[in-house]
């Protein structure tokens, strides 16, 4: 350029600079505003048919409570940059309070179907989580570490976690990983007694559970419309990993988890709308192994975006899952077994969810109402056909409003 | 990989998206989204379409005050910069002379003709506060016809960046945008024609692998009456067609400013123009109506 210093280049160029088509292209990842977000969540799991439950005697009443759990989460978080963007904040703070009473064990039923036995008392918990987060931003890349605590009336739980991602070809290519390290200590209130008959944790002692998790991803912009991403991460947890709440519970002492998964977003231009699709492989060495495909739709008008969504998921049932508890003597764990547990969550079954989530933008505030129903049964996997009805699996409805102030 | 260049129409001119794709129609969705950002504004400021933002900011003239985006304040401001280093030559409020000056029917304006209007001219009457813009005649008018092109090149250049685009070229009527170098770093070759010469024959080249070329020339637009020849570009000043020099070209960084140093120098005239253009300093090339070049590339 001839003359760099001319008073009236720089005049028509800092002018120019203030217009958003000019201004230089901005970090990529780096958070530009400040967000302070609150989400209420009301999660419902409809009451149990009583002649799903056990009775004491035939035609009595069903022994326990039929109500299953109703969660109450209040969430709280601000986020956004600092010191010109370089570095970002994030705290989340979360209170979760839930009530209900959950399935202690199942039996078979003289009809030949298996019935769940429910605790009696409805169990009142009260959960806090608190997360922190520190970014990092340089040309090309960011680091961030993730500090988090829970605590529950017998459970406590600390966290860390640092993960880094860089970015190649003009931003075209992302690469992440990560990994991070949990510690759970696990306090049964006095009557853990009453529950876990194989693995007490008498009063005063205490478990405790060690968690490892790693990852490593890539994305790729293919075009302006389409994106894909995938990823890999292993999880290895140690310790006390039975339910304590279970009256008969035995898991190994170990579990490492895999996954895999590929994500897409394409444009459509017809529909002027983002097409969503995700799906994950999973693999323990319980035996599990799970697929799950997300689709969802974003749509945007002027102010509102509307985004339908759905979920099918299936997995298959861990090897030491029975769908009761064969009587045996004393309550004791079949000698044939050396694990066992009937927590539906480990038995083999489908589920599938839909919702909707509504957006509606009015500066600086953003409202968010999101509707979801989800259903589990045995009938939506595919593989099953002659086992027995694992009882215990969920239904629920989950609403979830919120505002998100920019500032 | 091999370039393709998508073509389209748009801020009534040719335009194209040149870009490296697999397939003309992989280039066809990769300039997809940048053909959209040129649209986009053409849209919010068209003073063709009866319902763009600007057709509302110029109803409201002399009757009340309007809410303006940031994007239209940043515009107004650098237009505002460049009236000022114009001295005023440069001004969004000319486009009133139209209702005088009409090139079509070949009619030549009187003089009491020209003076109606021209109160009605001038970017210092604009009052601008606090979000809102007012234009305190009826009457009034603004017409982004002399930035919004060059702009929207820009633009669709960031769109494309966004996008992951990084070697391509947008062009708009004659104003070029580099989005990024040939993937090997090489420069584009540009080339700047000859005016009024048949099939314009190239002039010089040159290599541009990053900022924007931005041309102005009476030889696309004027009317002979009376065996004169009238510019279409009118002084806002004096509201009566400049001499200007057969061509003007030159290199900035942003196509908004290589515009409208182009679109100033135009209006300068043949006499006063180099001063100008070597008062900012950008290098330029200018074509006299004599046919002597004066090429600073």
């Amino acid at each position: 350029m001839k003359n760099k210093n001319s008073k009236r280049l720089l005049a028509l160029s800092s002018a120019a600079l203030a217009l958003p088509g000019v201004s230089g292209g901005a970090m990529a990842a780096a958070p530009t505003e400040s967000v302070l977000s609150y989400r209420y969540t009301k999660y419902k799991e409809p009451d149990l048919r009583a002649d799903k439950v056990a009775n004491e005697q035939p035609g009595s009443s069903p022994q326990g409570s039929l109500k299953r759990y109703d969660i109450d989460v209040h969430q709280f978080s601000i986020s956004g940059p600092f010191k010109d963007g370089k570095f970002s904040y994030a705290i989340n703070v979360q209170d979760e309070i839930l009530s209900g009473a959950s399935p202690w064990s199942t039996e078979l039923a003289e009809n030949g179907t298996v019935d769940v036995v429910m605790s009696g008392a409805s169990i009142d918990e009260h959960r806090t989580d608190v997360i922190g987060n520190l970014g990092y931003y340089y040309s090309g890349g960011s680091v961030a570490a993730t500090v988090g605590m829970s605590t529950e009336d017998d459970y406590e739980s600390t966290s860390f976690g640092l993960s880094t991602e860089k970015e190649f070809h003009n931003k075209q290519t992302v690469l992440g990983g990560g990994f991070s390290v949990s510690e759970d200590t696990i306090n049964p209130e006095d009557s853990a007694l009453l529950y876990n008959r194989v693995n007490p944790i008498l009063p005063g002692e205490s478990a405790s559970k060690d968690t490892f998790s790693a990852y490593v991803s890539v994305s790729r912009v293919l075009s302006p419309s389409t994106q894909i991403l995938t990823g890999i991460s292993y999880t290895k947890k140690s310790g006390y990993l039975h339910d304590a709440y279970k009256r008969v519970d035995q898991r190994p002492d170990e579990r490492s988890q895999y996954t895999f998964n590929l994500s897409a977003r394409q444009y459509v231009k017809n529909l002027k709308a983002a097409l969503h699709l995700d799906y994950r492989y999973y693999d323990d060495t319980w035996g599990i192994q799970s697929h799950t495909l997300t689709g969802a739709i974003y749509k945007n008008w002027e102010r509102l975006q509307v985004v339908p969504f759905g979920r099918y998921y299936v997995q298959s049932e861990a090897v030491f899952y029975q769908p009761y508890q064969p009587t045996y003597p004393n309550n004791g764990v079949p000698i044939e077994y050396n694990y066992f547990a009937n927590d539906a969550r480990l038995s083999d079954y489908g589920a599938v969810s839909g919702g909707v989530k509504l957006v509606l933008k009015y500066k600086p505030i953003d409202w968010v109402l999101t509707i979801e129903h989800y259903v589990a049964d045995q009938e939506i996997a595919p593989s099953r056909s002659d086992r027995l009805e694992n009882p215990g699996l969920i239904e629920y409805t989950r609403y979830n409003i919120g505002l998100d102030y920019r500032f | 990989m091999k370039t393709h260049a998508v073509n389209f129409r748009a801020m009534g001119s040719p335009c194209s998206v040149r870009l490296y794709a697999a397939s003309a129609m992989e280039a066809q969705i990769l300039a997809a989204p940048v053909i959209d950002e040129v649209e986009r504004l053409e849209q919010r400021y068209s003073r063709y379409r009866p319902s763009s933002f600007l057709s509302q900011i110029n109803a409201s003239a002399g009757k009340h005050t309007i809410a303006i985006d940031e994007e239209t304040q940043a515009l107004l401001a650098y237009a505002m910069a460049a009236y000022e280093q114009s001295e005023g030559l440069f001004d969004l409020t000319s486009g009133v002379l139209r209702t005088v000056w009409d090139f079509r029917a070949k009619k030549i304006p009187t003089q009491s003709e020209v003076d109606r209007v021209l109160p009605l001219i001038g970017m210092d009457k604009l009052e601008i506060r606090e979000g809102r813009l007012y234009l305190p005649l009826a009457g009034m008018e603004l017409d982004f016809g002399g930035c919004v092109k060059e702009y929207a090149a820009d633009s669709a250049a960031k769109v494309a960046l966004e996008q992951g685009i990084s070697a391509g070229v947008i062009e708009l009527g004659g104003d070029v945008r580099i989005i990024g170098p040939h993937p090997n770093g090489e420069a584009w070759d540009m080339g700047i024609r000859t005016p009024r010469q048949a099939h314009n024959p190239v002039l010089t080249r040159v290599g541009l692998s990053e900022g924007a070329l931005a041309s102005s020339g009476d030889y696309e637009r004027y009317t002979v009456v009376n065996d004169v020849r009238y510019c279409h570009i009118l002084n806002p000043k004096t509201g009566w067609p400049v001499t200007p020099p057969a061509s003007v070209s030159v290199i900035a960084p942003s196509c908004i400013v290589a515009g409208s140093v182009c679109t100033i120098a135009m209006l300068m005239g043949e006499d006063d123009c180099v001063a100008w253009l070597e008062s900012v300093g950008l290098p330029y090339c200018v074509v006299w109506g004599s046919g002597k070049v004066r090429n600073q590339f």
